[in-house]
């Protein structure tokens, strides 16, 4: 049977970007899509792109997406066979795949049991220890706040506070010192609180100049497994992605191996299925400790599929329909270099701060190599109800040199106006030599920050600058051109 | 006349001197020379004396984003805010008081209009609106056709100024 008679209707719980992209391979399988939208969402590209949507209420955007009673109605509604849940929102709520799973529809994720089992970070962590993976050191998440300093002192300074239940680097705080800790201590709690429901958090080993380094994970349900090559994360802020890429630059082939063999080993330890990530640290010793297993889509999967050739969503729709792995480990080959640049509505020269505003112009990059996942429309507002990223620009070369070339080009060619965007400092980044060399770590963006704050601008060119925006003010239109030529001001090109 | 921009935290004051043989603007003590310039609504390209800059540009009310080698810039016009409306019989354009697109434009270039003359009709926010001449006048630019979208602020049209009627064409 094929995969669109097996499936052949998909609810997706999510919005932006990653509902156009899955909705993209649904229509590749020829199998229905359902939308689902917030009113703010309404004339999303994702929204007209799916063959029926749904508008769903809540008293805030976000809680809309959120809210479990009412996605699962609309997909028994819209009679789905499947629900895919994107990332981010309930994409790890284990209460959302039972719900959906109560509802006799299928959930394109693993079971609510691994999904809850690797979730909780500190039974995560506790879970591959069983099963001989490298930890940092970390205390636990069930003392006081005194007996959690006294572990961390025995651990030693700088140490992580993180939330047990997070992830995506909310929550997570550095503690130099001792005095530092009661504060750190107390707004890592209550951010906990806030944002995962769950207060508890634990202390993790510090290290100076980590890199990020993730394993993808397909599982089926037949008991296979297979990795498909890391992903190197380093570039952040805020303990968020900037920049992924694969393969990781200079990892050595003995390492790349061992830590794609211990993500299998803990898929498969878990009786995992589907799509996951394994993320672990590297110390500059070369030393890799397990981070977390995230339980669905990443955000950055489109740098494995541009490497591998595999379609993630369309491999995790394979094997929510019951289908066996349609690879083996042998047959999975890594071509070239993928680099993907998160574009985000924020100021990066206010400390990264949010951006709102409407889109006005928007001309996409294009050309060979380029892959644009981007949910935006001109005309479109960005509003401080969601996650400032507006788009992922992917670049695919022969070699990490060419894929930093097309990626430069690509990202400088990309033209979205009337909100502050981080492309000008993407573009900074991969200019910046010790990017190219591949010199990067967790504070790549921290050291050097002087060197990728936007460049000064000559007097003349400042000056040029304003002409240029004068020309396009109309009341400087009407004093400059006080011709009544219709058009005049437009001014077709003009030989002086 | 001189026209107020601020941009990168500094004022900048600018005044058109001359339009031929090149258009030249003084800002603030240096003088620009634009030897030439296309602009579509988006995409425009501009020479300067050494440098030709192809760039998108988008106006949001008084803020103009410039997209220029990878790097975007915003400018702000902070002249004093001209009334949304109609034109003021001192003034000879009529502005669009809010965004919104073009449902019909029954006066063309060059045409005669009388007072109280319905010169165009906008929607916005889904309500229909008049744009009533004030004023008897020739008009010298209609700038939006029918279905065409607009920004608030943008220039719908423009009267020929009363005392000098003749056409002065640029381009």
């Amino acid at each position: 049977m094929s995969l669109a008679e097996l499936i052949p209707k998909v609810l997706i719980a999510n919005r932006g970007e990653i509902a156009l992209r899955i909705i993209r391979t649904c229509q590749k399988l020829d199998i229905q899509t359902v939308a689902i939208y917030h009113d703010i969402d309404r004339k999303s590209p994702y929204v007209l792109c799916a063959d029926e949507a749904c508008e769903i209420r809540g008293d805030t955007p976000t809680n809309a997406y959120l809210d479990i009673a009412q996605i699962v109605r609309v997909a028994a509604e819209y009679d789905v066979s499947a629900v895919h849940p994107g990332y981010g929102f309930l994409a790890e709520n284990s209460l959302f795949a039972a719900a959906v799973a109560a509802a006799g529809i299928r959930f394109v994720g693993p079971g609510p049991e691994a999904i809850r089992l690797l979730g909780d970070k500190v039974e995560a962590r506790e879970f591959v220890r069983q099963h001989a993976v490298p930890l940092a050191p970390s205390t636990s998440s069930d003392g006081s706040e005194a007996e959690l300093l006294e572990q961390a002192r025995e651990i030693g300074f700088p140490i992580l506070i993180k939330a047990a239940a997070g992830g995506g680097g909310k929550g997570m705080h550095i503690v130099h010192a001792d005095h530092e800790f009661k504060s750190a201590y107390a707004l890592a709690t209550s951010e906990a609180q806030r944002y995962f429901g769950d207060p508890r958090v634990y202390c993790e080993k510090y290290l100076a100049r980590p890199r990020h380094i993730e394993v993808q994970i397909l599982a089926d349900e037949h008991g296979h497994c297979v990795h498909l090559g890391e992903r190197e994360c380093s570039v952040q802020r805020r303990f968020q992605k900037v920049f992924e890429e694969s393969p990781a630059p200079g990892l050595s082939a003995d390492l790349r191996k061992r830590m794609c063999d211990t993500a299998v080993t803990i898929a498969m330890a878990a009786n995992y299925t589907n799509a996951g990530t394994v993320e672990f640290i590297v110390g500059e010793d070369g030393e890799f400790y397990f981070l977390e297993m995230n339980t669905r889509l990443q955000v950055e999967h489109p740098v494995t599929e541009m490497v591998t050739g595999i379609d993630l969503v369309e491999a995790q729709l394979q094997v929510t329909a019951g289908k066996p792995l349609a690879y083996t480990q042998d047959q999975i080959t890594h071509n070239g270099h993928a680099i993907e640049m998160r574009i985000c509505a924020e100021d990066t020269e206010a400390d990264f701060m949010p951006a709102i505003g409407e889109i006005h112009v928007l001309r996409d990059a294009q050309g060979v190599g380029v892959r644009l996942d981007s949910g935006l429309a001109e005309g479109m507002s960005v509003t401080s109800a969601f996650d400032p990223m507006l788009a992922k620009l992917i670049a695919h070369g022969a070699d990490r040199e060419s894929a930093i070339e097309i990626a430069h080009r690509a990202i400088r060619e990309q033209v979205i106006l009337g909100v502050t965007t981080n492309c000008g400092f993407l573009g900074r980044v991969l200019a910046h030599p010790a990017f190219r060399a591949g010199a990067i770590h967790t504070h790549f963006i921290d050291e050097h920050r002087d060197a990728l704050r936007r460049p000064k601008l000559d007097q003349n060119c400042t000056a040029e600058l304003v002409v240029m925006a004068a020309f396009n003010d109309p009341e400087f239109q009407r004093l400059t051109f006080d011709t009544p030529q219709p058009h005049a001001a437009m001014g077709a090109w003009r030989n002086a | 006349m001189k026209l107020n921009y601020r941009f990168l935290g500094e004022e900048f004051a600018l005044a058109p001197l001359q339009r031929t043989p090149r258009l030249s603007v003084s800002v603030n003590d240096t003088l620009v020379h634009v030897h030439e310039y296309a602009m579509g609504t988006a995409a425009q390209t501009f020479l300067f004396n050494n440098t030709q800059n192809e760039i998108f540009v988008a106006r949001d009310g008084d803020d103009i984003f410039i997209h220029m080698n990878g790097e975007v810039w915003e400018v702000r016009a902070i002249n004093a805010v001209e009334a949304a409306g109609t034109g003021s019989p001192s003034n000879d354009t009529v502005i669009a008081p809010m965004p919104g697109i073009v449902v019909s434009a029954p006066v063309v270039a060059g045409q005669e209009v009388r007072e109280g003359q319905t010169l165009i009709v906008i929607e916005s926010m889904k309500l229909q609106t008049s744009i009533i001449a004030d004023r008897d006048g020739c008009i010298a630019g209609v700038f939006f056709a029918q279905d065409e979208a607009f920004d608030k602020g943008a220039v719908l049209m423009r009267f020929a100024a009363t005392e000098d009627p003749t056409t002065d064409k640029v381009g």
